[in-house]
């Protein structure tokens, strides 16, 4: 009689072994927080993670920093809980990192030639030459200082990451011998190896969101070394789930639930507005999600809509998420 | 709605008042949904109109009926006299690349156009020259400029300055290089910052190799072909004038999360910092307020133990459209302290489902009110 609940898809659980995830997405799809999320439920995995934040984002404030209770984070990794470090990477520091730290090249002379108007001319002109450096650092993090079980990197968003992660593999075709394109060729090796490095892409149940999920999707497949671990579609909105299941094994309609909830017409009209607004908003949902085209296993898996309230803060809201991470997910 | 006080102008206002409203703000956000409804507002109220959008995910548009043809596409809308230009960027730029034979082989032209897209703010520097283009030779009463999503609020206005930079940087660059792949004419003279250079240099050549980084300063100087630098700083010249003229306004639009509230008023403060004229801030998807009284939601939430599944369920339904409101008036309230009164504040309600079509747009448009004071 009634239309059928709609559901998620059930999926296998997200398999998140390995060294690097990339967690990546459209912009405003809450991709900061989710990386956060993921790297908590890492950290109560028993895994000392680095989380790796890009220099984009504008704003110095985010649910990154609340969470953590932070001002700004920097170049130099900061421990901010037993299982967790911050770091914050940008293509001048990785450069400076890359001369003066591994190369040994004397500070000051490094200073002198490539004074702060000099690199950023340099990241200006040519194409590449920032995303080498930061793709570069997040390869070094993951799989060559070896400090960290698991390198979480909050990656550029969707419109940017294939470019990085297509870089070393251009490169390496540019040079084909030589330190660097031997150093790329480990980098793709690592990249490319579904065992230690995977992408991760959240989304959110909206029309365009779910457009550039699939397109990201497929670019990712076409250019780049790097397999795609799993898809996180957030803000689901659970509740609604929950009333359209229960409702479903209840029997009754909709009207005739609200009218035993309440005998008020006035208070009547104002829950059935509200159940229909949001019931619309998830049934459209669900179609979009539908609509998402993970390639066979890879599995897509749901994070519910979660509001702050007075009691519920961000501290709630990110070990909530965390914790239906830590339930869909293996770690080890 | 809170922060309407009585010395905030309305959207109406400003829309009557402004020839060229440019609306811009983080994505997802939903902007060009909006600014399509701006649109379809100037076109009932003040006659013919323009739109002027890139829009990657096309569905929108798609529905509106534009195609792919060209860089800028026009397309009427339904009876209203309102016309769509979509720009695309990806086009100009293969028809750009086509004409560049000599073009290092190492790199292909479908990484040529991402370095393009990604660097140098072309596809912000097209959108807006099609706006001159748009604003001079026809004549449109009103023109609204959806910008594109780009990697952050900064980089649709920084693009034309960052075009300039970008000519300089390679100019810089290309003279800090040709002292390494060329013979520097003071090469007797003895200079410590050359010879710190060289320093680098072997440490480069040792990870990198010199190959390398002659290719990435070909590359630039491939670029660096693609445009005619003269008529660029001509064209920069006018852009700026007319985003800085008293015809334009600036409209942040952003949706009731702190996140994104946080976003628009960075925004907000960029566009102040090069003096150009912010509106005000649109805020879209905010759950509609529909007049319950607080007391309702602890009332249903009270009476859940004992009731049954479904109903709990339902009241529960019913609580998060509360948490939702208060959340939401919340961070508006927050954003509304941070406005000036000169700025308006206008909400835009979710609607039942995703903006696709022009009824959805009739739908959004509806809540601009129209009488004028």
């Amino acid at each position: 009689m009634s239309e059928p609940v709609p559901q998620l898809p059930a999926s296998s659980d997200l398999d998140l072994r390995g060294r690097l995830l990339v967690v990546t997405g459209k912009g405003g799809v809450g991709k900061t927080t989710v990386a956060l999320a993921i790297a908590v439920a890492a950290e109560r995995a028993g895994k000392k993670v680095l989380l790796i934040q890009d220099d984009f984002e504008p704003t110095t404030h985010s649910s990154l920093l609340g969470y953590y209770q932070l001002d700004t984070i920097y170049y130099e990794p900061l421990a901010v809980s037993a299982g967790v470090s911050l770091v914050k990477i940008d293509p001048e520091s990785a450069m400076r990192e890359m001369f003066t730290e591994i190369l040994k090249v004397p500070n000051l002379i490094f200073e002198g030639v490539f004074r702060r108007r000099l690199s950023r001319a340099l990241f200006n002109a040519i194409p590449g030459v920032r995303e080498i450096f930061i793709i570069g650092k997040v390869w070094s993090e993951a799989f060559q200082f070896n400090a960290y079980d698991l390198v979480v990197w909050d990656a550029p968003p969707s419109g940017q990451i294939a470019f990085y992660l297509t870089i070393p593999s251009l490169m390496e075709s540019a040079l084909r011998i030589g330190p660097i394109a031997s150093n790329c060729r480990r980098m793709l090796a690592d990249l490319g190896s579904p065992e230690r490095c995977k992408a991760l892409v959240v989304t959110l149940a909206e029309a365009l969101a779910v457009n550039e999920a699939n397109q990201l999707q497929e670019e990712l497949r076409k250019r780049t070394v790097v397999k795609l671990g799993g898809v996180l579609a957030n803000k689901v909105l659970e509740t609604v789930e929950w009333s359209l299941r229960t409702r479903e094994e209840d029997g009754r309609t909709l009207e005739d639930l609200v009218r035993a909830l309440t005998p008020d017409p006035d208070q009547q009209g104002l829950v059935l507005g509200r159940a229909r607004l949001l019931e619309d908003r998830y049934r459209s949902a669900m179609r979009q999600l539908e609509r998402l085209s993970a390639p066979t296993g890879v599995p897509v898996l749901g994070l519910p809509l979660m509001v702050p309230t007075p009691g519920q803060g961000l501290e709630q809201i990110i070990d909530a998420l965390a914790r239906r991470i830590s339930d869909h997910a293996r770690f080890d | 709605m809170p922060g309407s006080t009585e010395r905030r102008p309305s959207l109406a206002e400003v829309l009557f008042e402004k020839r060229i409203v440019v609306c811009c703000g983080s994505g997802g956000v939903g902007k060009t949904s909006l600014a399509a409804t701006l649109a379809v507002h100037q076109a009932k109220t003040a006659g013919l109109s323009a739109c002027i959008t890139i829009d990657p995910a096309r569905r929108l548009l798609d529905t509106l009926g534009m195609n792919d043809s060209a860089n800028a596409d026009e397309s009427p809308v339904g009876a209203l006299p309102l016309r769509f230009f979509m720009v695309n960027p990806d086009s100009v730029i293969k028809r750009y690349l086509a004409e560049l034979p000599r073009l290092s082989p190492i790199f292909s032209h479908e990484i040529f156009g991402d370095a393009l897209q990604a660097l140098v703010g072309a596809q912000e520097f097209l959108a807006l020259r099609e706006l001159i283009t748009i604003v001079n030779t026809k004549n449109y009463h009103k023109v609204i400029v959806d910008t594109p999503p780009t990697k952050d609020a900064l980089s649709f206005l920084s693009s034309p300055t960052r075009l300039i930079e970008f000519f300089d940087s390679s100019e810089r660059i290309r003279r800090f290089f040709s002292g390494l792949f060329g013979s520097p004419p003071n090469a007797r003279t003895f200079n410590p910052f050359r010879l710190g250079l060289r320093t680098v240099m072997a440490a480069f050549d040792t990870v990198i190799g010199l190959t390398p980084l002659r290719r990435l300063v070909e590359f630039g100087e491939a670029i660096d072909g693609l445009f005619d630098q003269h008529a660029l700083r001509h064209n920069i010249g006018a852009i700026m004038d007319l985003l800085h003229s008293e015809a334009t306004g600036f409209v942040i639009v952003t949706t009731p999360t702190r996140s994104n509230v946080r976003d628009a008023l960075y925004f907000r403060r960029e566009l102040r910092e090069r003096h150009l004229h912010c509106c005000g801030v649109l805020v879209n998807k905010t759950f509609p307020r529909d007049g319950a009284p607080a007391s309702l939601a602890e009332e249903l939430a009270e009476r859940q133990p004992g009731s049954n599944p479904a109903e709990q369920a339902l009241a529960h339904v019913y609580c998060l459209g509360e948490n939702l409101l208060r959340h939401e008036r919340t961070v508006v309230e927050e954003l509304a302290a941070q406005l000036d009164p000169g700025e308006f504040l206008h909400t835009f309600s979710l609607l039942p489902r995703d903006v696709s079509d022009i009824q959805a747009l009739e739908l959004l448009s509806r809540q601009i009110p129209t009488s004028r004071l």
